[in-house]
């Protein structure tokens, strides 16, 4: 479990990374494309967003009922259910189904859930070798990195140094940079170990409450392994991961495909309902089901805050956010990056730990626009802003934000005297013809270079709106403001 | 010990102040526009899982089935084939289409355990298996698995050869499941939608088929009735 940290130092650095600044660019461009044209083919596309938010907001608000008819359902079809209070809880218990199997390894499919609680390391730290199976997480894996975004973890790592990791940990026999070829060459890496897996762990898209089924979506064919060759699956959710019906699942499903990689459906979608069936040769013989809390339940007490449940991590808002497209998902600090990471990262490490997370936002709401779930974003982070500085103010009265008073008294009286409104721009206009450079400002000498540590002040212009119209009226003959062109 | 865990979050969770009546969803989702009739259904399946490069065949009755096989497994070369003979597949006469293609075919009813459906699985150039339904809207296969059905036929695989007749093209994921639930009174253990053959992009974004499961896909509708082939375009 990692918390965000060193946001500032890692966006820095990120600017400066040409390589991923140039996926990035092509990232945000492309996707709102691929988005576009997908959402399109639905016959109409404000009913489907409209109805997939309406879903994940019934299925957050009747969560407890939910879960319970998941739970009661799943164990009906022959899972064995096992909650998890909390990160440790959850790991010792898998770490613990692990053990007692006597399994060396384990594979797993990409999981946010379990990046979350730290299930790699848990499970490694007590002899059990973990193998990542999704191409970009095999690649993260590998290479000791945090995820880069939500759906392609390694996707802006080049492949050049994907080739030196993997000639280092012999997954190649020379080196090599060609995307395809080293794909193949984790198939074939990762081939042996499906074959003789033991026990598998993946995460869960969908659990379906009315039919006990867990929904996993892919494009790989490393899920369907992972569910088809061990006679021992661990499939680990978050409790918010649980809809009321197939009906409600199979709509989501076509919303998150298309909001996800513009895809009508993923190249491979399972529903398990219970461990095989009678006579099956393959497929797990014992299905677990862990559902983790991990504050989630906390979450769930302040009905504003909840709404962060409803995400079903399709992406879309890391995609679509401007301050992602240019510093990309180091900065976030652990497993969500973009505006998912800015709402949720808060509420599960705490606002006072995260504030750059919210902080680095220009609340334009693209996010919310683009949400198949109804998560309000901006709003979120306006009041992780509001939480914080009142808990601020309530440590230190007083001392916190004097500035900030000040200049808002001064405000205050230049906005209601228009007299002192003009001397202001005039004498801010003489401060910027001294400081500004290229029509902006990036340091102040008045003790304010907090505020421009992380921002620059495009200039005051040269000449008010009020002096270029009356210049312009004394140029045309002065023709009166009622006078347009004709 | 566990189950005070879930009592525990649970209570919690019961405890949290709600909103007022939660909006009711009502009415099925708009489909994607499918038409209803088969050559509609035929016309867009085709289109759908064509552009997620998947090879559409159509064929009438067992010996298309076979004509259409053996010129696929000619081009690409395959010697072993691991099969599924239930369902669309059994309209096939696979022992003698065997001895005619000199293709070795291993029958998966004959494979006794896990070990062997993985030895043969992992080993076979190619998975000729039935699929329970199609689905128009996405070009998608349904596949429930089953005692004669193995998993990981399809996905171990290089290569997949789906029979599917017909009757069982649907238009969209709804229908198909409704027909399922049916047809096999409820469902236990897997459901499976197969859309395009294996992909991914993780690398790069450079997009390549066949990463963990097969790098072809191929779909044969199957008419198994009388009438004379491809009447229905």
């Amino acid at each position: 479990m990692s918390s965000p940290s060193g946001f500032r130092e890692i966006a820095s650095r990120e600017l400066g990374n040409e390589y991923s600044r140039i996926f990035l660019k092509l990232l945000s461009e492309g996707f709102a494309i691929l988005r576009s044209a997908g959402m399109s083919t639905f016959e109409d596309p404000q009913e489907a967003l409209d109805r997939s938010r309406a879903i994940r907001r019934d299925a957050v608000e009747r969560m407890p009922e939910l879960l319970e008819e998941f739970a009661r359902a799943a164990g009906e079809n022959g899972a064995v259910v096992l909650w998890a209070r909390d990160a440790r809880h959850a790991c010792d218990q898998i770490v613990g189904l692990a053990r007692e199997r006597g399994v060396r390894f384990v594979a797993k499919g990409k999981s946010m859930i379990t990046e979350e609680i730290g299930l790699n390391r848990a499970l490694e730290e007590s002899g059990v070798e973990v193998f990542e199976t999704d191409l970009g997480e095999f690649v993260t894996q590998t290479m000791g990195l945090p995820p880069f975004h939500l759906v392609g973890p390694a996707i802006n790592i080049p492949p050049d140094k994907i080739g030196e990791a993997f000639f280092a940990k012999g997954v190649i026999r020379e080196p090599d940079s060609d995307p395809v070829r080293l794909g193949k060459a984790v198939r074939a890496h990762l081939r042996e170990k499906f074959r003789a897996l033991d026990m598998g762990v993946v995460g869960v898209n969908m659990a379906i409450a009315s039919t006990g089924t867990l929904v996993n979506v892919e494009n790989e064919g490393n899920i369907r392994m992972i569910k088809s060759s061990p006679r021992t699956l661990v499939a680990v959710m978050s409790i918010e991961k649980v809809v009321p019906t197939l009906e409600d699942a199979l709509h989501l499903l076509r919303v998150l495909c298309r909001n996800c990689t513009g895809q009508k459906m993923s190249g491979y979608v399972t529903f398990d309902s219970g461990p095989a069936g009678r006579g099956e040769k393959d497929g797990p013989e014992e299905l677990f089901v862990v559902i983790v809390d991990n504050k989630r339940s906390a979450i769930y007490q302040d009905p504003l805050a909840r709404q962060v449940l409803r995400c079903i991590r399709c992406g879309a808002c890391l995609n679509t956010c401007p301050v992602y497209a240019r510093i990309g998902g180091y900065p976030y600090g652990g497993v969500y990056s973009g505006p998912m990471g800015a709402v949720l990262s808060p509420l599960l490490h705490g606002i006072e730990r995260t504030s750059d997370l919210f902080r680095a936002c220009t609340l334009c709401g693209a996010c919310r626009q683009v949400c198949p779930a109804g998560i309000d974003h901006p709003e979120l982070i306006r009041v992780f802003r509001q939480r914080e500085v009142e808990a601020g103010a309530q440590a230190a009265p007083g001392a916190q934000g004097a500035a900030e008073r000040a200049a808002l008294g001064v405000l205050g009286l230049c906005a209601s005297h228009p007299a002192a409104w003009m001397a202001a721009v005039r004498s801010a206009r003489l401060a910027c013809a001294v400081l500004g450079e290229g029509g902006y400002v990036r340091k102040s000498p008045f003790g304010l270079s907090g505020w421009f540590s992380s921002r620059d002040l495009p200039a005051v212009a040269a000449r008010t709106f009020r002096e270029w119209w009356k210049g312009r009226d004394a140029a045309k003959g002065g023709r009166g403001p009622g006078g347009g062109p004709t | 010990m566990n189950g005070d865990a879930g009592r525990e979050i649970l209570e919690l969770l019961r405890r949290a102040p709600r909103a007022g009546p939660h909006r009711t969803i009502q009415g099925r989702p708009a489909s994607s526009g499918v038409e209803g009739d088969r050559a509609g259904m035929v016309l867009r399946f085709t289109e759908e899982a064509s552009s997620q490069g998947v090879t559409v065949h159509r064929a009438s009755g067992g010996q298309e089935l076979a004509q259409v096989l053996t010129a696929s497994v000619r081009a690409q070369g395959i010697r072993r084939m691991v099969a599924c003979a239930s369902g669309a597949v059994s309209a096939l006469d696979l022992g003698r289409w065997a001895v005619e293609t000199g293709v070795e075919v291993v029958d998966s009813s004959r494979l006794g355990d896990r070990g062997a459906v993985r030895e043969a699985a992992f080993t076979a150039d190619a998975a000729l298996t039935p699929a329970d339904f199609a689905v128009a809207e996405s070009g998608t296969l349904v596949m429930a698995f089953d005692s004669d059905h193995q998993r990981l036929l399809s996905v171990a695989a290089p290569a997949h050869f789906a029979v599917v007749a017909i009757d069982d093209l649907v238009m969209s994921y709804e229908e198909a499941f409704e027909r399922l639930l049916r047809r096999r009174k409820g469902f236990a253990g897997q459901v499976c939608f197969i859309t395009g053959p294996s992909s991914t992009s993780d690398i790069q974004a450079v997009q390549f088929k066949g990463m963990h499961g097969p790098a072809r896909l191929e779909v044969i509708l199957l008419d198994t009735c009388e009438r004379k082939p491809a009447g229905g375009l």
